[in-house]
């Protein structure tokens, strides 16, 4: 039974934040809602920089491609990496220094579910636990990469 | 009282700390969330529907027989 619970918890997390992640990215692009607009707080220029810089965009597409392999449930460790810099930067923005109660809990609600499903895929992750590693580059056996699929 | 209130127009009380009162994000990442939880149990379910014991029928075929 409590393997059962797991197993659903984790799929929930995983539906959770790719949806979101997904819905996030495209409303970016097709903007089928109005987009948050941004409130006075610490975090403003920072976002607003990045904004100019066009890292938003940036952010917005890895939000669209982790978001994607979530929810199909294909490449779904590579997803989580590639989602982890959106969802601690989103945190580090909102989670001390946002004056709204509900980005404070959506923020830190979402970087949870990400650590949960990190820990939740760890077996994918535990190589790069390895103390002392030795070089294999890619270019030496580039078929090492479908042949990973 | 929690109320129930979905909000699709992007414009949730942002000092709310009632979780049933989400924005848009939110709210598409529950119903992905729920929607996929419940299509894994009906999908294990058909599949344990369709698992059967495997039952080996011998047959002879060409390449088995010698010559």
């Amino acid at each position: 039974m409590a393997r059962a619970i797991e197993k659903y918890f984790i799929i929930f997390c995983r539906f959770y934040l790719g949806g979101f992640n997904l819905v996030s990215g495209l409303n970016y692009f097709l903007l089928f809602w109005p987009q948050p607009t941004v409130r006075d707080s610490v975090g403003n220029e920072y976002v607003i920089a990045s904004m100019d810089l066009g890292l938003f965009t940036f952010a917005k597409v890895l939000e669209i491609i982790g978001g994607l392999s979530l929810v199909t449930n294909r490449f779904v460790p590579l997803g989580l990496v590639v989602l982890m810099p959106v969802t601690v930067n989103i945190f580090l923005i909102n989670a001390f220094w946002s004056p709204l109660p509900h980005v404070v809990v959506s923020v830190t609600r979402n970087m949870v579910m990400h650590c949960i499903l990190l820990a939740a895929y760890a077996n994918y992750f535990y190589p790069l636990l390895k103390f002392r590693s030795a070089p294999r580059p890619v270019w030496r056996d580039p078929s090492r990469i479908w042949k990973s699929f | 009282m929690w109320n129930f209130s979905f909000a699709l127009d992007g414009k949730t009380d942002m000092m709310s700390l009632n979780p049933l009162e989400m924005t848009n994000f939110e709210m598409m990442g529950t119903i992905f969330a729920v929607a996929g939880v419940l299509l894994t149990i009906l999908l294990s379910r058909i599949a344990k529907n369709r698992q059967r014991p495997h039952e080996f029928v011998a047959h002879e075929v060409e390449e088995d027989v010698a010559g």
